[in-house]
């Protein structure tokens, strides 16, 4: 269920960036695109009755901390791309004086 | 000797941030200039190494293979780093007054330090043995890209950048989810490791699912038919010298990607016979080489018709490689490098030309044979190249995709080789006929530097060398081709 939720966030996120014309809400959709992603790595390391992964005297189920290491990186790289994407919206900006994409000439 | 691959990661990595402190541009284009020679250097070390003595297999800090991350130099990625290596100095060396000229003084530091990103992230998508490196490898030279393709001195370059940045978040993010599929399936994120337990998982939908997705995200990355847009807006409009060095390697990479993924990681499951995904894409490939050729035909814009001349070229490359034979490797590798020396010359020949990088026509060309009959002449020997003309590398090119068809079930396809081979003829004769056959009144000129002439010099001697002696571009290959085949890499 959790998974078909995550599916539907993913769907919404690449519809956004594909179909809207703003920049600034294409960033946001490509936001929600890449958490939904993360969001679907942390299901993954969830185990059923697993405890927080900190280790502790006797044997135990506990959940997989690797996912949550890789989104680690993951994330700072998310806000890399957007920092970049809100730079050139700004650049876009000064020098078009819009940030919608079928207001934009390329030449 | 061990030390090898971390080194030719490390050293550029290291310069960037020297490069923020510096203010003379001069000295900065040469350091980077340096250092990107040692590379080379090493990288040629490397190749020696590994074609004459064994692989080298780096574990960073020390840790073993499945917990820590470990760098692979065999022959295939070394193969690539060559090229990514080689193409970036060369790019760098000619450069000098066309970055001066295109990109903004306020800048230009970052400019040089998001380059040595790049390239950084390009050898270190081809060294690393760990599938998550691989997407954060890829972020890195994707973010340095846009930066780079920003940079340009249009009015659509940031626009381009963004459209740029969109399309290849999206396949990131793709590799991304496909990538956490696997480890859910195999619980590791080592390449070998990967490929061992991969055979032991049943075959099921999610492993189909994981392949798909990373299928697509190659495909955006390497410019596979339908999914080619973002290639020739990015070409147009990013300065001159990041185009050249972009069509010689950005798309290699995805090619590199491909190979690498789905026929050494996945070997054993064979992802592409299943589900007749080789099929799908040969047919794709197929039907872009043909409009893409088309199309470069009507073209009146230099750069435009150049990239897609490049979406034509790597169609070859991926039909090829798809047909699941070692004959068809071999092609696709032998393509790869000709096709990168080819266009790379041909991108940099309108580059030292045409200083100031605005809106290229056909027309432009008319008369330049007489004003610059040495780049000129260079240009043309390229082109020749890059039609299949023999005693050039693209007719080795054309022979060994002929043979590769020939060889397996698509025999007829090889009408569809020749048929581009003569429209291919036509937009190339047409740029002759400009420059050579027609006279202009513009009588300006640039001052074309000896050392931009030397570079272009030799990828002309290049082009011709790998016409006439096969052994390091064919024979290498074909070893590569065969143990990729037999999972024996």
């Amino acid at each position: 269920m959790t998974y078909l939720l995550n599916f539907i966030l993913f769907l919404i996120g690449l519809l956004i960036i594909l179909r809207e014309p703003n920049y600034i809400k294409k960033i946001i959709g490509l936001n929600i695109f890449q958490v939904s992603v993360f969001i679907f790595y942390i299901l993954v390391s969830k185990i059923n009755n697993g405890t927080p992964p900190i280790l502790d005297v006797g044997d135990y189920v506990y959940s997989n901390p690797l996912p949550h290491v890789l989104i680690l990186t993951a994330i700072v790289v998310s806000i890399a791309t957007t920092s970049l994407a809100l730079a050139l919206v700004m650049m876009i900006k000064k020098k078009h004086n819009t940030v919608n994409e079928d207001e934009v000439k390329l030449d | 000797m061990s030390q090898l691959p971390i080194l030719i990661l490390v050293l550029p990595m290291l310069l960037a941030p020297v490069l923020l402190i510096l203010r003379n541009v001069g000295i900065m284009h040469s350091l980077v200039t340096i250092v990107l020679f040692i590379n080379f250097f090493l990288t040629i070390i490397l190749f020696q190494h590994v074609s004459s003595v064994e692989n080298i297999l780096y574990e960073v800090g020390n840790w073993p293979a499945p917990f820590g991350i470990r760098l692979n130099a065999d022959i295939l990625s070394v193969f690539f780093l060559i090229i990514i290596n080689f193409m970036s100095l060369l790019c760098i060396a000619s450069g000098k007054n066309l970055i001066e000229e295109q990109v903004n003084k306020s800048t230009s530091n970052l400019f040089y330090v998001a380059w040595l990103l790049c390239t950084t992230g390009f050898s270190g998508i081809i060294l690393t043995d760990d599938i998550f490196n691989l997407f954060v490898f890829l972020e890195i030279s994707s973010l340095s890209s846009y930066f780079l393709v920003s940079q340009g001195n249009y009015k659509g370059s940031t626009v381009a950048a963004l459209q740029y940045l969109f399309i290849g978040s999206i396949a990131a993010v793709f590799i991304l989810l496909s990538i956490g599929i696997i480890y859910m399936q195999t619980g590791t994120l080592n390449m070998q490791d990967i490929s061992m337990k991969i055979s032991l998982v049943d075959y099921n939908n999610s492993v189909m699912l994981a392949l798909g997705l990373f299928l697509i995200g190659i495909g955006i990355k390497s410019a596979m038919f339908p999914l080619h847009g973002w290639i020739i807006k990015t070409y147009a409009y990013s300065p001159s010298v990041v185009t050249t060095f972009f069509s010689g390697t950005s798309t290699k990479i995805g090619i590199y990607i491909l190979i690498r993924i789905f026929f050494d990681v996945f070997n054993n499951i064979t992802p592409l016979q299943n589900y007749h995904l080789s099929e799908l894409i040969i047919y794709l490939s197929l039907f872009g080489i043909l409009v893409s050729t088309a199309y470069a035909i009507k073209q009146q814009e230099i750069k435009k018709m150049l990239a897609l001349s490049s979406i034509a070229q790597l169609g070859y490359i991926l039909l090829v490689a798809m047909l699941l034979i070692p004959e068809g490797i071999t092609a696709s590798l032998v393509h790869v490098i000709n096709h990168s020396v080819i266009k790379t010359g041909l991108f940099l020949a309108i580059a030292i030309i045409f200083l100031n990088n605005q809106n290229i026509k056909l027309d432009d060309l008319c008369g330049l044979g007489k004003k610059y009959p040495l780049v000129m002449g260079n240009f043309i020997i390229l082109s020749l190249g890059l039609i299949g003309i023999p005693l050039t590398a693209g007719f080795i090119s054309k022979w060994y995709i002929v043979l590769a068809m020939l060889k397996s079930e698509y025999w007829y396809f090889t009408i569809v080789v020749l048929i581009t081979s003569f429209m291919t003829f036509f937009y190339i004769w047409k740029m002759i006929e400009n420059i050579y056959f027609k006279s202009t009144d513009n009588n300006e000129s640039v001052a074309i530097k000896n050392y931009q002439i030397a570079c272009i010099t030799i990828l002309t001697t290049l082009t011709i060398y790998f016409g006439i002696d096969t052994s390091l571009t064919a024979d290498v290959a074909e070893s590569i081709a065969y143990d990729v085949y037999y999972g024996a890499l």
